[in-house]
């Protein structure tokens, strides 16, 4: 048999038997040569009984284990929802720039703002901390 | 479809997470399972592609690669990824189900024959075994294949043609009686 499978010859080494699987533009020209060579005819069988054997490999879908898995996997991602800040992207938190920011302003409010953080007291740290929150998210 | 799921997705809508996963698990956990050949390790696989789907969503640019040929590439990367983590299966497991399918293989669909071709495709050559599983089982053109593979047509013709060959050597070679014999028909 020859080695290339671009020839029509090989059509039937490279999808096996069933002429649905084979390329439309070559399924007349490879019908006619299994009606005309031996070989070819040999061959054909010889690749039938190979797409029998691979059509032994049946995978039926379970619904039972569909519906599992497709849980599973929705509940991991309801999970990670929880855990991460991606629920907050439609709101418009940029992660990273949002980081970013509350870092700089919180370091500017460190220095504007030195008295209530120096004093300590936990109305102004707070203010504080929302005001750069509030600049962050927006 | 997809697409328009994928952006309601990214707004953080479960419902068309919901349509995504429910449209897409079915081939992903197929696929996975014949490139694995082992259905838990199938059901990670499955479940690791949704949430990379789930995580692409928000970037998801239409003008790039076709939504299910992403899909089925991260599919068979993380497939290679687990493999590659196994020891090789070898020809041994093959020969000794195979004596066992002696005079049975008439009857292809006996109970074994889903183990003997498991193991088969295990044996093939990794690129050939992703081209066979995706051409032959899933039915997808070779164009399709060579885009998932990232790899040209041509080359996905000559991995498919080497595949079939060597499934073939290795039928004889392990002693599977009757398979190369004429069909009765």
């Amino acid at each position: 048999m020859n080695q290339k499978p671009e020839d029509d010859a090989d059509i039937l080494g490279v999808f096996g038997a069933d002429p649905k699987r084979w390329p439309p533009d070559r399924r007349a020209a490879t019908e006619q040569r299994l009606r005309d060579d031996l070989r070819a005819r040999r061959a054909w069988a010889e690749a039938a009984r190979l797409d029998a054997v691979l059509d032994g490999y049946g995978l039926a879908d379970d619904p039972a284990r569909l519906a599992a898995v497709g849980e599973a996997i929705l509940a991991e991602i309801a999970g990670m929802e929880d855990a991460d800040d991606w629920a907050l992207g439609p709101i418009g938190w940029p992660q990273g720039l949002g980081v970013a920011s509350a870092v700089g302003l919180l370091t500017a409010a460190l220095l504007v703002f030195g008295l209530p953080m120096a004093t300590g007291t936990e109305a102004g740290l707070h203010d504080m901390l929302a005001s750069t929150l509030w600049l962050g998210t927006y | 479809m997809d697409v328009d799921l994928l952006r309601l997705v990214a707004r953080g809508d479960p419902a068309a997470l919901r349509a995504l996963v429910s449209r897409h698990l079915p081939r992903v956990l197929r696929m996975a399972e014949r490139l694995t050949g082992n259905p838990s390790d199938a059901e990670e696989i499955a479940q690791e592609t949704m949430i990379r789907l789930w995580r692409v969503a928000r970037t998801w640019k239409p003008e790039g690669a076709r939504f299910d040929t992403w899909l089925y590439r991260v599919t068979v990367n993380l497939c290679i990824d687990r493999q590659r983590k196994r020891p090789m299966e070898s020809l041994d497991g093959v020969a000794e189900m195979a004596s066992s399918e002696k005079g049975a293989f008439a009857a292809v669909h006996g109970g074994q024959m889903n183990t003997l071709v498991r193991q088969l495709l295990e044996c093939l050559p990794e690129k050939q075994r992703i081209a066979l599983v995706l051409s032959y089982y899933e039915e997808l053109t070779s164009r399709e294949v060579a885009e998932i593979m990232e790899t040209t047509p041509g080359a996905v013709l000559g991995l498919l043609f080497r595949g079939r060959q060597a499934l073939k050597g290795m039928l004889t070679a392990a002693g599977v009686e009757g398979w190369d014999s004429e069909p009765e028909t």
